[in-house]
């Protein structure tokens, strides 16, 4: 096959541009060679080129969704120290697309694990430079993975009926925990793995209002927990309870409740109530302190988690934007959250001061889900 | 002016005989050429265009001869059609006048049109889609049965075999005399698709190259006429089209779905009855028809398997009159029942249309047509807007065949039933989408001793409120359609042709580009940087041509599509890269007392240009098709 054609189409401008862009690149990076230069003949001692150019503390990475069957998922890095934001870093690097709906990312060791939904796949890159580590394969429909032991990784499935145990150096899975039904968003507290069962789509003789609890020891199914309908996100707080935050389903079949698991016990400990069956609670998260907790229900609310109920005001108003994702900086407790506008173009990333003050916005991937900080 | 009816494109503005459909006894009672449609811009694919894409689906021909941008996912996948830069539901298919859009998904697929059991195809540009239905907000594509009456026997085979194990059969009989007539047609396809395509997913600087797979079709369909002239005024006819359609649906290159994971499945069944009666200078036309559908999606990995059976009663009447030379008027009455039994509903749900149409064409005098038609519709027992329509055509110049049109319209696009109860998600309070369309041209024809030449320009302007687009609500649990859009879309359509007869040898040559711009109007927030962008998918240019040399009984064909970027997002952002196209094809023709063979071979993709129309979603390089066809007649 021939695959060298000549582009009837493309103007004659077009190549006059591309003639200059070129010259300036040229330009640049003489001037880049010569900098170098410079500095490696000074005499303040070694510079450093092989840095990472992801170090803890840097910034925060944000996965973009994309839309569903289109590949158009992306990885961004949003810098502190610039409020700059690098969009596509994956691509950049690697020079192929990271795949069809990236729903979360890990930082383990040395590398990000980038979880693509659709893919079916995880992406392994290194947090030198987001270049390319390995690709795993062998999940029906993974959504999230989590560091259970120095070199064990459990990933969780929507569609597929199992957990895949993975093995964090050898990059093969070793095994599965069946569970008969879809997993989601996984936590450790206790020694234990608690794993929440969020949909039903693809196991509708099952009520979904379950956590499981693995020991990742044994890989062993010790326990389940019943909570409330779609148990959406978890989070451990500072005493090693376990936060559970559920939708009530998405035709609002139950009132959406927050519940506490002791890790002990393995019961529940505490039930609050939203006050309305239309709302959808998600994306409970916490901060460095383990404390506070933090969601979204149309507004962006934040309690104690001392309190006995849900706060009837958010702090931060959804007047301007409608909330997709959340996060809170572990550093300094600034609110990160994002609005996709229309799902189809480049979504927002939002900034607030920790009293829900807002700071500024910036331009990542289409639908910018998850927030993961380094 | 015959010669140029010949020719491979189109012809824009064509002016229509009325009741050229009937035999010769019933057309000389219409002594007066009326143009139904003048004022309006109406494509008539011709018959040699026809003959070229023979064994092909329209999706085929509508993409490499005509200005309609197809988003197709590739051969034998769903190939939807975009006119004007609106989007694929606001795009009306008619087969022999009844509304074949699923009315489900709203729209039709392209690839299950096999080009074989069509006689005509009329595309309606804009506003003239009233002429048809409302709903065409972007147009409307009319295929057409013919009965030929002078027919005694005919029989056809055509097999084709293609790359990627392409293997179509065709075969018909037509039978009867000039009061009798039977035609049918049978069609049996399958490939297994399995083209290779460098995967760019894998790298952009050394694309390894893969085949694709799980791309595989197959489609088995009949088609059968039967005519009967009832007396001397009457002619009473019957049509059955019957089609099996199983599809794998290849995933795009970046998912690595299990093998055989997503499967489709498309059988439909449609029957028509119809009696014309003629009296006077009068027709009265009454239609009835039963279309079933049954579609099954399957998807592995998800662990669905869903059914969905349509069944739709559709009835009309009409009634056409010349008053006068000057004065022509019809009036029509339509009555539609569609049932739905999905296990993607939660219930099953029933749609009632009913609309009243009347228009008249004048010829004010030599030089100046007018055209007017109103069409009120009731859609479950609410009154829809009245869609009003107005053409005007004039001829500018005594002496030269030079004219300018200009038309104007109202029209709407009910939500369709998947917009209102697709579980979950599906919106019931959703409001109709409204619009107003304009268009103007020119149209100049010419011809000199064996010189035929024709070229013309539209502008065209349309204003669509409440474009219904689907997105999450306010949540995030689900995606619904809500009425969020002002599209405005604008362009250009020009076209060229010409025909040259030298010898023993016909030329002709086609051109053609549009340009269009189809903007989104109404920002959701102040953050919307999809304000004033171009709608995704919509490339704003486009170009074909088509050179054909027939001599003797050879023939050569070259045709040539260019397709601009498309936008994937609606920020613009992103894009998909154009693309040109190039396609040769050879044909012999042999004669043999009254039968005749016909060998063609078709290179397409000659340059084997590495694109896709849907991101990631490959479509082959240089491929080829061989066939032949046997035709027996007297």
């Amino acid at each position: 096959m021939i695959y060298r054609t000549k582009n009837i189409g493309k103007p004659k401008l077009g190549n006059y541009l591309n003639f200059r862009c070129l010259l300036r690149f040229s330009m640049i990076s003489i001037f880049v060679v010569l900098i170098i230069s410079c500095n490696k003949s000074d005499d303040f001692g070694e510079v450093n080129t092989g840095g990472s150019k992801y170090k803890a503390g840097d910034g925060v990475f944000v996965v973009n969704e994309g839309n569903y069957g289109q590949g158009n998922g992306s990885i961004s890095f949003f810098r502190f120290d610039s409020a700059k934001i690098e969009n596509d870093i994956f691509y950049q690097a690697n020079n192929r697309p990271l795949g069809d709906v990236p729903v979360s990312m890990e930082i383990i060791g040395e590398n990000a694990w980038v979880v693509v939904n659709n893919s079916a796949k995880i992406e392994v890159v290194s947090l030198k430079d987001f270049s390319s580590v390995a690709t795993i394969q062998g999940f029906v429909s993974p959504r999230f993975i989590l560091q259970v032991s120095e070199n064990k990784a459990y990933i969780s499935d929507l569609y597929g009926d199992e957990i895949s145990v993975l093995d964090t150096r050898t990059y093969l899975i070793e095994g599965k925990i069946n569970l008969g039904r879809s997993t989601e968003q996984m936590v450790i507290a206790n020694g234990l793995v608690f794993v929440a069962f969020w949909s039903n789509y693809a196991f509708p003789d099952f009520e979904n209002n379950k956590i499981f609890v693995i020991n990742p020891a044994t890989d062993q199914i010790v326990d389940s927990v019943v909570v409330g309908k779609e148990p959406n996100s978890l989070v451990v707080d500072k005493n090693g309870n376990i936060w559970v935050l559920c939708s009530g389903g998405y035709l609002n079949e139950e009132i959406p409740t927050l519940n506490q698991i002791n890790p002990e016990s393995l019961g529940v400990s505490k039930t609050l109530y939203f006050s309305d069956i239309q709302s959808s609670p998600t994306a409970l998260c916490t901060n460095r302190t383990s404390d506070t907790l933090y969601f979204i229900n149309n507004g962006i609310f934040k309690m104690a988690i001392f309190e006995n109920s849900i706060p009837s005001q958010p702090l931060i108003a959804n007047s301007d934007y409608l909330f997709y994702g959340l996060a809170v900086n572990p550093e300094n407790s600034e609110i990160y959250t994002s609005d996709a506008i229309d799902y189809q173009q480049n979504g927002l990333v939002l900034r607030y001061k920790p009293d829900g003050t807002f700071i500024s916005s910036c331009r990542a991937g289409i639908i910018p889900g998850r927030f993961v900080f380094i | 002016m015959l010669f140029c009816f010949g020719l491979i494109l189109p012809f824009i503005g064509q002016s229509q005989m009325i009741f050229d459909t009937l035999d010769l006894v019933v057309v000389e009672i219409m002594s007066q050429k009326i143009e139904k449609t003048a004022g309006f811009t109406v494509v008539q694919v011709d018959s040699s265009t026809r003959a070229d894409y023979l064994t092909q689906n329209l999706a085929e021909l509508i993409s490499s001869t005509t200005p309609v941008f197809v988003k197709s996912y590739g051969q034998g996948s769903l190939a939807t059609t975009s006119f004007r830069g609106v989007s694929a539901t606001h795009t009306q298919v008619l087969w022999n006048g009844v509304n074949i859009n699923s009315p489900m998904p709203g729209q039709s697929d392209f690839s299950q049109i096999p080009v074989y059991f069509v006689d005509q195809v009329k595309l309606y540009f804009g506003a003239a889609s009233i002429f048809q239905t409302s709903g065409g907000l972007g147009g409307s594509i009319s295929i057409e049965n013919k009965v030929p009456w002078n027919n005694l026997l005919n029989i056809e085979l055509l097999q084709e075999a293609a790359s990627f194990e392409t293997y179509r059969t065709f075969a018909g009989v037509k039978v009867g005399n000039s009061r009798f007539q039977s035609s049918t047609r049978v069609l049996f396809a399958s490939a297994e698709n399995n083209f290779e395509f460098l995967n760019i997913a894998v790298s952009r600087e050394n694309p390894p190259v893969q085949f694709r797979k799980d791309a595989s079709f197959l489609q088995n369909g009949i088609l059968q006429e039967l005519a009967l002239k009832a007396g001397k005024r009457g002619i009473l006819s019957a049509k059955i089209w019957a089609q099996e359609n199983h599809r794998e649906i290849p995933p795009n290159i970046l998912v690595n779905a299990p093998e055989g994971n997503e499967n489709l499945t498309e059988n439909f069944m449609r029957g028509l009855i119809s009696f014309d009666y003629f009296a006077g200078q009068s027709v009265i036309s009454a239609q009835s028809g039963i279309l079933y559908n049954f579609l099954n999606y399957q998807n592995k990995t998800s662990l669905t398997d869903a059914d969905n059976t349509v069944v739709s009663s559709v009835n009309s009447i009409k009634s056409e009159n010349q008053i006068s030379d000057k004065l022509f008027i019809n009036a029509g009455l339509n009555f539609s029942h569609h049932q739905v039994n999905s296990e993607n509903y939660i219930e099953n749900k029933i749609r009632d249309e009913g609309s009243l149409s009347a228009g008249l064409n004048y010829h004010v005098n030599d030089r100046v047509f007018l055209n007017l038609l109103v069409r009120q519709e009731i859609i479950d027992g609410r009154l829809t807007p009245a869609t009003p329509s107005f053409g005007i055509k004039y001829k500018i110049l005594k002496a030269e065949d030079f004219t300018f049109k200009f038309n104007f319209a109202r029209n709407f696009h009910a939500p369709t039933l998947n917009d209102l109860y697709w579980f979950p998600g599906g919106n019931a309070n959703l409001q109709n989408e409204t619009g107003y369309s304009s268009e103007t041209g020119f149209i100049w024809k010419k011809q000199i001793e064996n010189l035929c030449f024709e070229t013309s320009l539209t502008g065209f302007y349309s204003d669509i409120q409440n474009w219904i687009m689907w997105q999450p609500d306010s949540v995030n649990s689900f995606w619904t359609p809500l009425n969020l859009k002002n599209v405005i879309s604008t362009g250009i359509e020009a076209g060229v042709k010409v025909s040259l007869k030298t010898g023993k040898a016909n030329w002709s040559y086609t051109f053609g580009y549009a340009f269009t711009s189809a903007e989104n109007k109404k920002p959701l927030s102040e953050n919307d940087q999809a304000d004033g962008k171009q709608l995704i998918y919509v490339p704003k240019n486009t170009v074909n041509q088509n050179l054909k040399l027939s001599y003797k009984n050879f023939s050569l064909g070259y045709s040539m599509n260019y397709t601009g970027k498309r936008f994937t997002t609606s920020d613009n952002s992103r894009y998909m890269p154009a693309f040109t196209l190039h396609d040769l094809r050879f044909g012999k023709l042999v004669f043999i007392g009254k039968s005749v063979f016909e060998v063609n071979f078709s290179i397409f993709n000659l340059t084997g240009k590495n694109y896709q129309v849907i991101a990631w979603q490959p479509m082959p390089g240089r491929n080829y098709s061989f066939s032949v066809r046997y035709n027996f007649g007297k």
